[in-house]
Order: C-alpha cells, then structure tokens, then sequence
C-alpha cells in the first residue's frame, strides 16, 4: 500500500467505436481505504485530445495542469489546436524526461483528429511508453477487472451510443469490484462534430 | 579585466539604429543572388554557385541545404555563418520539435526558431549578428494557423526578422531580381513554371555561365518516395525537399 | 582435490562466508482459473487446462474439474497450487465414496458435501491448503446448488449463483457480476430506477458466457490459455466438454 499508483485509487478507460471513441473516469480521492472526495473528475480536455489521468492524485493535478500550459503554449505557436497523435507524442516525451523520478501517473488519451477525421486512444506506463491500441485502453487500479470487461464487452465498429453503453457498463462494474474505485463517472462520448458528457451515478460505496 | 567583462557589440546609435545589423545586412547586399519562388503546388529556391578560383571543385560546393525532410534553405552573406545555421536549425528542428512532438516543425515554426537564433545574436555579449540572410522553403502538411498547409516560403534577415513570400529574392541584384519576379509572377503557378522563371530571373542577374555546374536548385515538390531508401513500410513518405542534381539542371536550361 | 591435500583447515585465505538462510516454501502459485455458474436445474463448471509456475507452462492438458463420484452430481473445481487442490479434490473423493458405503448407498447430498469441504480446509487451519474451491451439485429437488470457498474453508451456505476463482478472477468476475446478476443494468425507460430483475440464464447462454470469458482472462492473463474442460451438469447427468484455447 506504499504503491503511489494505488494510494489515492481511480479508473479511466478509453474504447474506440466506428468513427466515434470513449473515454471514462471514476470520481473517487481516497487516502489508502478512507474516501476523501466523490467528486474527483480524472479526464481532462484540451481541445481535440482528451486526457485521462490515474495514479498518485498531486501527480495527476500537476499533469493535467502541466498540458494546460504546455497545450495552450502549442495553441498560441502553432495557431491550431494540437491533435490527438500529437498530444501523445508530448505527454510521452514529457514523461520520458522524469525517466528517473517519474510522475505516478498511467495516462490515457483519447479523441477524434479533426484534420484526417480518425478515431484514436492511446495509453502510456509512467516514463512515457506509448501503447497504441486499436481497441481499447484501461488504467488504474481496476485495470485488471477493467480488462476483464473490456476484452469481453467490446466489439468492433461500435455505434456512438452502443459505445457510450459498452463503456459505462465495462466501468461501472469493474469499478464496483475495486475498493478503490468508484463513487459514480464521467463518460466522454466524442465524434466528429459532437461530445457528450455523462455523469453516471453508480454504486455510492 | 577587459575580457571580465562583455558587452553586445549591437548597441542603439543616438538615432535608434542599430548599425551593427545595417553593416550584416551591407554583406548580405554583397552576397551573391539567392531567390524563391512559392508555387501552388511546391517551391522552388535558386542561386549561382560561384567560385572565386577556376580551379576548385564546384561539385563539392553546397549553398542550398536540408535542414527536414519537408524543408530546405538557401543564403545570401557569408557563407560560413551559414553553415552555423544550417547546423543550429536542423539541431533545433529536433530539440525543440522532433524530439517532443516525434514529427517536424511546421516551416513557419522553424523560421521563428532560426530567427530566434538570429536576434540573440543582436542582442547577447561577445557575438556579432549573423551576415547572412535566409530563404527557408518547406511544405506543411498540417494547416499552420489560418493557413492550409502546402508550400511556405520565408525570408530571415539578421535583425532576426523574417517574411513570408510568395517571391523575393535576396543578395547582390536583389533589387532588379525582385522586380523581374513582380512581373513574371502569377498567382496559381505551377512548380515547373516557378522553375522556369527562377532560371529566368538569375539568367537577368548571372554573371557567369549558366550550367547545372554553375546553378544550385532546391525544390519542395510531391513526396519523393525514391529517396526514402527502402520501401514496402505502410505511410513511409519521401522528403518533399530536394536539390535537383547537375544533370536535371542542365534540362531545364536547355528548355529555357 | 583431495580432503587430505588441504593441511589446514579453513583454508588459506578462505574469506568467513556470510550467514547463510535457508528456508523451506511449501507452496507454489500453479496460476490457472475456474468458473461455477448455475442456472436453474443445471449446473456449468469450468476451468482452464494451463498448468504453470512462474512463466514456465508444466502441462496444458491438466484439468482443474473434478467428478466428486461417478453416480453423484458433485463436482469440484480447484485452483491455487496445484498439489494442495489435487489433494483436496481426493480427499473429496474418498468422502463421497465411503460416505456412500456408511450410509446404506445414500448418496451425500450437496449440501452435505460443502459442509465436508468446510471441514477439510478448516483442518488445515494453520497449515492450509492452498486452493480455491467452487463446489457444485444439484440437490435433493433437481436445483442447482454451488458454493466458493477460500483457502481455510469460508463459505457461504446460502450458496452462490456464480463464482469465480484464480489467477484471472479479478478478470472474470465483475464480466459475471454484469452478465450473470445484471449487476449495473436497469430496465429502460425506468430513468435507473428499476434494476433489471435478475432471471436464471438458458444452459447454452451460460455457455457461451463461460467461453468469452475465459477467451479474454486467456487474451489478457498469461496463466490462462491452452483449453477450456466446461462441465455440465444437470438431470441427465455429467457431461464434459473440451475447448481449444490459445496457446501463447
């Protein structure tokens, strides 16, 4: 229990459906088995790329705060929002350069790239490696179950709403078998043109 | 004691010059013709390989370089601040780019970077301002700010100050190359057409013969899968910039 | 070299070795999962036939359901290390048998034999075996009845609808929680406020249900894989089936 990664608990999962993806997060804060917060989003968005956030909890605030700047700073240089590959490749450098005191934190990135209309997710280990997955991506300390769940709800060219429902679901009940995870969702429903955030109640316990 | 201390050489003048910048930009105006052509569908960049002795080897001779697969730049000035340069900005396309984002910078981005480079040296201790100006040619595949993406081509002077152009030209007979290029450019030209009037425009100003021993050409133009050096990798795309070699300058002055 | 060559003794310039510790440890983790699901007169037991310790694979065929008894509806699933759940599942077996020849042919009932289970694991209280068991029978009425118990016996009487132990347990049992109990599904247009009622599943759905779910744990847990032995029971009686399963 002196694992950083499994101090304060939290899920986020990412799937990919036909030309739409998912991404979504748990809200607990917890201190080892005591619940601090049930209101602790771990998705964060800049612009087209959609940035989920697990680990030791001051890690994933300072990340997230980190991208907002290192993000807008793009934004401002490049006069264009950054794409989805893109952000992967700066979150994965990023990481890289604390190869030796790394932020406890497993990321996730999802999102539609607004120039070539591609669906992508993609999920890192906590010095950088990319994992580019063509289904789906989980992290947090419900990944086992999350990957239960996943390798057995999701199928391919999944319609935005079958989607959001295969998500939620692989979520919700992996995060009720994790003493970590849970406190109710956010789920990201992101297409070309439209996103749809849902706060899902679930299992208050 | 004197070296204790270093002041930048580029102080203002009592009437707000900067004369040290105004004496680069003299060797600038000394250098030999470079210019740029932006096409709808590339970019072309042309100078005059001159050497001072008949009996040095012209083909060991670069004044147009890679600096990314996608972009290319050539100068007017000294050449060996160029050189520094070219070094400094294929270094920072990575540092500052590559190595963080895992593609090249846009052209736009890599202009400002080298502009950068340019300005510090106007205003830091013990350095002078480079004697070179630069005409960065590259092509985006991304849409840069309000842009599209396609060609880009940028002129870097000394101060550190950069243009985008659809033609200039730099160097010794910048002034009466600009104004060829006024009145041979049209909007919607093609890269072959752009070739063609660059050739046009140095033969106005050349000293010497023109030959493909004697003309340097870097063009941006489609991906040049030939030169990736191996093929059969999904998405793999060939250097949009390349230098035309001796040989394919000499056609294009036969049909000229 | 000869004992004798040696004139003294430690040896020249034998540096005194560090204190050595040496320890015995009894078990090893054989990795490996199983499922119990049942339904409302028949029962499936299943488990993976991978074997391994570490990342060594010991055998692929070594089946982790057992047929407590040839005219009984008993079975037991074990997983954990693999000698202490052989053991157990003998153990199990010898119960039945003579529990038979005690008791005037009668079979034990089901109820009986997770009771006797009990008392085995709970015997090896402060030695245990280290095995998860799922126990599972029809009882006296034809009704599907199982169990799940941890290394030293805890069970719940009341019995399960499903259970699922091992090394990809963690992987498998929130895919039950939703499939088998509908755990997070509710009846449309109820706004979530009417939860989906929980019915027992047909035979071939529970099927099919085992099937995924040991093709994901095999998919994403390295213990897992080589085949599947899915056992059913039911009124008529034991049937085992074998599947392929992946083999890296």
């Amino acid at each position: 229990m002196s694992n950083p990664f499994s101090i304060n608990g939290g899920a986020v999962v990412a799937m990919v459906g036909k030309d739409c993806v998912a991404i979504g997060c748990d809200l607990r804060l917890g201190m080892q088995a005591l619940t601090v917060s049930n209101n602790f989003p771990k998705i964060f968005t800049y612009g087209d790329a959609y940035l989920g956030l697990t680990g030791l909890a001051t890690d994933v605030t300072t990340m997230a705060e980190l991208f907002r700047y290192k993000v807008n700073m793009y934004r401002l240089r490049e006069e264009r929002a950054i794409e989805p590959e893109t952000m992967a490749n700066l979150v994965s450098s990023s990481l890289y350069e604390r190869r030796f005191g790394p932020y406890f934190v497993s990321p996730v990135i999802a999102g539609i790239n607004q120039r070539t209309g591609k669906p992508f997710i993609c999920g890192f280990d906590s010095i950088g490696c990319i994992d580019f997955a063509k289904d789906f991506i989980v992290s947090g300390t419900a990944s086992d179950q999350l990957f239960g769940t996943c390798e057995s709800l999701w199928e391919p060219d999944l319609e935005p709403e079958d989607l959001f429902e295969t998500c939620s679901q692989a979520l919700l009940n992996s995060v009720d078998r994790d003493a970590l995870s849970g406190w109710g969702a956010h789920v990201y429903i992101i297409t070309k043109d439209k996103v749809i955030k849902r706060l899902l109640k679930g299992r208050q316990d | 004691m004197a070296d204790r201390y270093s002041f930048s050489l580029t102080t203002f003048s009592p009437s707000g010059k900067l004369v040290q910048i105004e004496y680069a930009l003299n060797a600038v105006n000394q250098g030999v013709t470079a210019l740029g052509i932006k096409a709808t569908n590339g970019v072309v960049l042309a100078t005059e390989k001159k050497s001072s002795n008949a009996l040095t080897n012209p083909s060991s001779l670069e004044k147009i370089a890679y600096v990314t697969p996608d972009i290319g730049m050539v100068y007017s000035g000294m050449g060996p601040d160029f050189r520094v340069l070219v070094d400094r900005a294929r270094k920072v396309s990575h540092t500052n780019y590559k190595r963080i984002y895992n593609e090249y910078p846009p052209t736009r981005i890599l202009v400002q970077d080298v502009a950068k480079v340019m300005q510090e040296a106007t205003q830091s201790g013990g350095v002078r301002p480079y004697g070179v100006s630069l005409l960065v040619a590259g092509w985006d595949e991304k849409p840069a700010g309000t842009g599209k993406g396609g060609p880009a081509l940028y002129q870097v002077d000394p101060s550190g100050s950069y243009f985008p152009w659809k033609a200039t030209a730099i160097g010794k007979s910048a002034t009466s190359a600009k104004t060829f290029l006024e009145k041979r450019y049209s909007e919607g030209l093609e890269l072959e057409d752009a070739i063609h009037i660059a050739l046009l425009t140095l033969k106005e100003t050349i000293e010497g013969e023109m030959s493909g021993e004697t003309i340097e050409i870097g063009i941006v133009g489609p991906p040049a899968d030939n030169l990736l050096g191996y093929e059969g990798v999904e998405h793999a795309r060939g250097p949009r910039f390349r230098k035309l070699s001796p040989q394919e300058v000499d056609d294009y002055l036969t049909n000229l | 070299m000869s004992l004798f060559a040696s004139p003294s003794y430690p040896p020249v310039g034998y540096a005194a070795s560090a204190p050595r510790q040496h320890a015995f440890n009894p078990y090893t983790d054989n990795g490996g999962s199983i499922i119990g699901i049942a339904g409302d007169d028949f029962l499936i037991m299943a488990g993976d036939t991978r074997h391994t310790s570490g990342y060594n694979i010991n055998s692929r065929t070594e089946k982790k359901v057992f047929r407590l008894s040839e005219d009984s509806t008993l079975v037991l699933a074990t997983v954990g290390f693999g000698a202490d759940a052989k053991d157990i599942a003998e153990t199990m077996r010898l119960a039945v048998n003579d529990f038979k020849f005690q008791h005037n042919l009668k079979n034990m009932t089901v109820q009986a034999a997770a009771q006797y289970l009990f008392t085995v694991l709970y015997g090896n209280r402060f030695f245990p075996k280290y095995a998860y068991c799922i126990l599972g029978g029809l009882d006296k009425d034809g009704k599907a009845r199982l169990y799940s118990y941890d290394p030293v016996g805890s069970y719940s009487k009341e019995g399960e609808r499903r259970a699922a132990a091992g090394a990809a347990s963690s992987l498998i049992v929130p895919f039950l929680d939703n499939q088998v109990e509908f755990k997070n599904q509710y009846v449309p247009g109820t706004n979530f406020t009417v939860e989906r009622e929980v019915e027992y599943l047909p035979v071939d759905k529970v099927k099919k249900l085992v099937k995924d779910a040991f093709t994901s744990a095999t998919e994403r847990h390295i213990e897992v894989g080589d085949g599947l032995q899915l056992v059913t029971i039911s009124k008529d009686g034991y049937q085992e089936e074998l599947f392929e399963l992946k083999k890296d």
